[in-house]
Order: C-alpha cells, then sequence, then structure tokens
C-alpha cells in the first residue's frame, strides 16, 4: 500500500520518524511507481538547493553600516581599514573609486556622515593615509583599483537555458534611429 | 562558521556576520525583489539589535530572524497585491500601455528561472517552501512560525514542490 | 580617448586644493570630492531581450535589465552567457565639451554553431555620438533581413541608454 506523496515529501525532509522512515525506504525499494514521485521531488529539492545564492555583500555592508551608525555605542567601535599610500592619490580619485566600488548610497553615507567615516590625509613627505572606519568587505580591492582605471566588476546575465541563438550576420550598434531609417 | 566558541552566547557581530547571507537569500527567494529583501533583512536585524541583551545561541537567534522575516514578508505581499489591484485596473483605463512604462515594470535584474517559479507560487506555499530548503527549519519550527499544524506544513511543502517540478519542466521545453 | 579622460579630471583637480610642502598633515574633506563628481555621474542602462526568429511584433520571449553607476571615462562591463554563445560588452562614456555623449563600446562574440564544432569568434570596437536618453541598439549576432533561416533559433537585442545620474528624492 503506497503512503500518501505527501509523505514522501515528509521523508525527504526527514520528518518521518523511526520506525515508519524504515517502512517507507523499504516500500521505495520496491515500488517503482513511489520511487518515480520520489525522485521528482528530489530533483526538484535539489534544483532550488542548486539554485545559486544571491550576490549579498553590498546590501551586508549597507545594513550593517546603517545598524552601527545607529548605535555605535551598543555595537562598540568599528574595525578601522587604514592604509598608508607612499603616494599622493587626488581626493577625487578615491572618492571615484569608492563611489564606483561601493554604489552610491554606502558612498554616500560614509563620505558625509559626521561621525567622521572617512579620513584622507595628505602627508608632508608626499603620501596619503586613508581612514575608512566601517566594516566593509573587500577594501582590498579599492585598494587596488586606486590609480588603475578598472574598478568595475562586470555584470553576468545568464541567458534562457536551452534558447539558442544563431548569427544572422555581423555584430551591429548604432543608434535607435539609424536603425529605423535603415528599415524603410 | 569557525572561530565561534560555542560555549558562550554570540556577539551581535558574530551572529549577524553569520547569519545575514543566510537571511537574504530567505527574504529574496520569499519577496523576489532585492531592495525589499535588504529592507526585511535590515529590520530583522534592527529588531534582533534592540534584543541585544539577550542574545541565544545562533539557532534560536536563526529562527527568531526567519519569524521576523515572515511577518515583514507577509505584509509586502499583501501590499503588493493591493498594489497589482490597481495597476490592473489602470491598464484596463488607459488606451495602451507603453513600451518604456512596461519596461519600468520589469524588474531591473535577471530572475532566475527558480525565482520565477518561487514567485508563481501563493505566499501560503511559497513561505513554507523557502524556509525549508533555504532557512533548513524543521515542520514543527515552520508550522510555529506561520501558526500552522505539522501536518499542514508538510502538505504545503509538497504542494510547492509539485508545483515548482512542474513549472520548471515546462520552462525547459522550447518556449512556444 | 586618454586626452578625454584628462580633460574630466584636471578641472576637479583643479578645484581641490593642491597638493605643497606642509609641515603638518593636513586633512580634507571628501565631501566636495563627491558632490562634484556626482555631477558627473551617468546612470547606464543595459537592457537585453531575447527574440523568437519570426520576430514581427517584436515581442521578446525573455529580457533582463542592468542599470550601472559610472563616470566619463569609466567602463561598464556586462556579459551574457548562454547555451552556445557569450557576448562581453564593454561601455565607456565620454563627455565632449559640446556636452555630448560619445560613447566607446567593445563587443566581444564567441558562438559556437550546430554545424560545425568550432567556436567562432568576433570583436567590434564602435564609437557613437548620442545624447542623454538616446537608445541605442546592440545585434551582437547580426540582424537578418531576410527570411529566418530556421525555427528554433533566437536573436538577441541590447538597448545601451545614458542619462545623468540623479539623486532618489
Amino acid at each position: 500500500m503506497c503512503p500518501d506523496n505527501g509523505i514522501l515529501s515528509a521523508y525527504l525532509d526527514g520528518e518521518i520518524d523511526a520506525p515508519w522512515n524504515k517502512a517507507i525506504a523499504e516500500h521505495l525499494a520496491s515500488c517503482d511507481l513511489c520511487r518515480a514521485v520520489f525522485r521528482r521531488l528530489e530533483e526538484t529539492h535539489r534544483v532550488l538547493q542548486s539554485d545559486e545564492a544571491p550576490e549579498w555583500t553590498e546590501a551586508m555592508d549597507r545594513v550593517r553600516l546603517n545598524l552601527g551608525s545607529r548605535a555605535a555605542g551598543v555595537l562598540g567601535r568599528f574595525p578601522l581599514w587604514k592604509r598608508r599610500l607612499p603616494v599622493p592619490v587626488p581626493v577625487a580619485a578615491l572618492v571615484a573609486a569608492l563611489l564606483l566600488f561601493l554604489g552610491v548610497s554606502l558612498a554616500f553615507t560614509l563620505l558625509r556622515s559626521n561621525v567622521g567615516l572617512v579620513k584622507i590625509t595628505l602627508a608632508p613627505a608626499g603620501g596619503t593615509e586613508i581612514q575608512i572606519a566601517a566594516p566593509i568587505s573587500n577594501l582590498e580591492s579599492l585598494l587596488k583599483s586606486l590609480g588603475g582605471e578598472d574598478m568595475t566588476h562586470e555584470d553576468i546575465i545568464t541567458l534562457p537555458k536551452n534558447v539558442r541563438l544563431l548569427t544572422s550576420g555581423q555584430q551591429l550598434m548604432g543608434t535607435e534611429a539609424e536603425f529605423l531609417r535603415k528599415k524603410k | 562558521m569557525s572561530g565561534i566558541d560555542y560555549g558562550r552566547p554570540p556577539s551581535f557581530d558574530e551572529v549577524y556576520e553569520s547569519l545575514f547571507p543566510l537571511i537574504y537569500r530567505i527574504a529574496l527567494r520569499v519577496t523576489g525583489d532585492r531592495e525589499i529583501a535588504e529592507d526585511l533583512c535590515h529590520e530583522a536585524f534592527i529588531k534582533l539589535m534592540e534584543r541585544a541583551s539577550f542574545l541565544p545561541d545562533l539557532e534560536q537567534s536563526k529562527y527568531w530572524l526567519i519569524r521576523v522575516v515572515k511577518n515583514l514578508s507577509l505584509n509586502y505581499e499583501k501590499k503588493r497585491k493591493r498594489e497589482k489591484a490597481a495597476y490592473t485596473k489602470l491598464t484596463h483605463l488607459s488606451v495602451g500601455v507603453s513600451e518604456s512604462s512596461e519596461k519600468k515594470l520589469l524588474r531591473d535584474e535577471t530572475r532566475s528561472s527558480v525565482q520565477e517559479a518561487l514567485d508563481a507560487l501563493p505566499y501560503s506555499l511559497r513561505a513554507p517552501l523557502v524556509f525549508r530548503e533555504y532557512g533548513g527549519l524543521s515542520y514543527r519550527e515552520i508550522g510555529s512560525i506561520l501558526g500552522i499544524s505539522e501536518n499542514n506544513v508538510k502538505v504545503r511543502v509538497f504542494r510547492a514542490r509539485e508545483r515548482i517540478g512542474k513549472a520548471l519542466a515546462e520552462g525547459d521545453e522550447h518556449v512556444s | 580617448m586618454r586626452a578625454a579622460r584628462k580633460k574630466v579630471v584636471v578641472p576637479i583637480l583643479l578645484g581641490l586644493a593642491v597638493l605643497q610642502a606642509h609641515s603638518q598633515d593636513r586633512e580634507i574633506d571628501p565631501n566636495e570630492a563627491l558632490q562634484s563628481l556626482l555631477s558627473k555621474a551617468l546612470t547606464i542602462t543595459i537592457s537585453a531581450r531575447v527574440l523568437p526568429p519570426d520576430a514581427l511584433d517584436d515581442q521578446a520571449i525573455w529580457n533582463a535589465e542592468t542599470e550601472k553607476l559610472t563616470l566619463p571615462g569609466r567602463p561598464i562591463k556586462v556579459r551574457l552567457d548562454g547555451d552556445n554563445v557569450r557576448i562581453y560588452l564593454v561601455v565607456t562614456p565620454y563627455i565632449q565639451e559640446s556636452g555630448e555623449i560619445l560613447l566607446l563600446a567593445q563587443g566581444q562574440v564567441w558562438l559556437s554553431e550546430p554545424t560545425d564544432k568550432e567556436v567562432k569568434y568576433s570583436s567590434t570596437f564602435y564609437s557613437i555620438p548620442v545624447t542623454f536618453g538616446e537608445k541605442v541598439l546592440f545585434f551582437p549576432l547580426g540582424v537578418s533581413s531576410e527570411e529566418p533561416r530556421s525555427k528554433d533559433f533566437f536573436n538577441i537585442e541590447l538597448e545601451i541608454k545614458i542619462v545623468p545620474y540623479k539623486e532618489s528624492p
């Protein structure tokens, strides 16, 4: 006698206690129908699990920063990210790097806060000291990108599966107006 | 989660570092919107912070945070339904929705087929499935959060899986 | 290209305190730099649509959109990965003296057709003057003007649009 399909789903989740789980395991070994149902459930579970975890670092940083500025006393001091660069770095370049690297909202919060979360000091010897008081992941990458032109990460968009694209000719780029003119 | 001494209650930072990614993923899968998910996480951790004097272990913190996410996501869901109803009325009134405004309605992110399949489920099926698959909560915990019986959780998780399985299988075929 | 970039950077530098030898460390307020940069910031929206072979009505079967913040002279990169294709687009906007935008872009396409097992590669550089809000279309796989070759194959179209960055209210 086959168990209810919902039971199989619960079995998959480890929600069936002994001795009934053993009984189900035995039943699955001998029943093609139930095994097929179970396999489908397993596959759905697998697909759900394998779906790429969303990119969370930016969100995490933003929320953390906001939480921190809300209650600096309760949470204690921020870790301090401090770097001394041997060369003078134009403030604009540094700010641009922060802007593009962290995004506008985070850069705003950092740079505009009157708690003094970002400090840029120019040393008389010609170096630059940068202090950022905020728990932001990956500030080392920011440092690497300073001075270089390339600080943007690429966006990767996944095209729908099982859709095969075929080339119809050379790649083309132009204003919409140009293409519409050509059509006529 | 290495480096955490389980002998003492975790600090807020430890809880935040360990649980934010998980909570964010849950919030995103259940609401389908990055901005909303971030807001939800923000609210949830503020609430946790306000209880800083009593911080249970990680497992309990996780359960507690998911419970908050459920309350907030349910409110969001109800709000969305009202807005959707209002928008539908509007499209029937206007002569035609121009392409550019249509585009504005499309969310500016790529949606995986899993997220699309999840979005298609009603909240009552989506939430238990997400809490189970991405939160790893037991049926009893999910039942406690949603205010339903364990058996009801079982049925909903099963139905959600059936529907998702079907939706994903259909998505694999060529779009007609 | 390099000259254009310097034109944007130099005025900012002149506006800031010049680095001189002082006896003490000098702290600089980055807020001014932020404001100045934000006034030049740009939002680039790139949307991608996959079109069926007989796209009479322009009905896409799938679309995606990404919106990125950038500054003149800083590139935006997008990569699209498909079953048999990879498209890599780099777009760098420059603001010319006239106020018009010059879009420099490079499109790279890797495609494997079912007939040959080899992967075809193409790279093209573009230089397109545009105005804010004007739509630029990019067809990484070209546009066919004749009958569709096969029912099963789709095409892809990207649209690029640049507007000045505006703070949300």
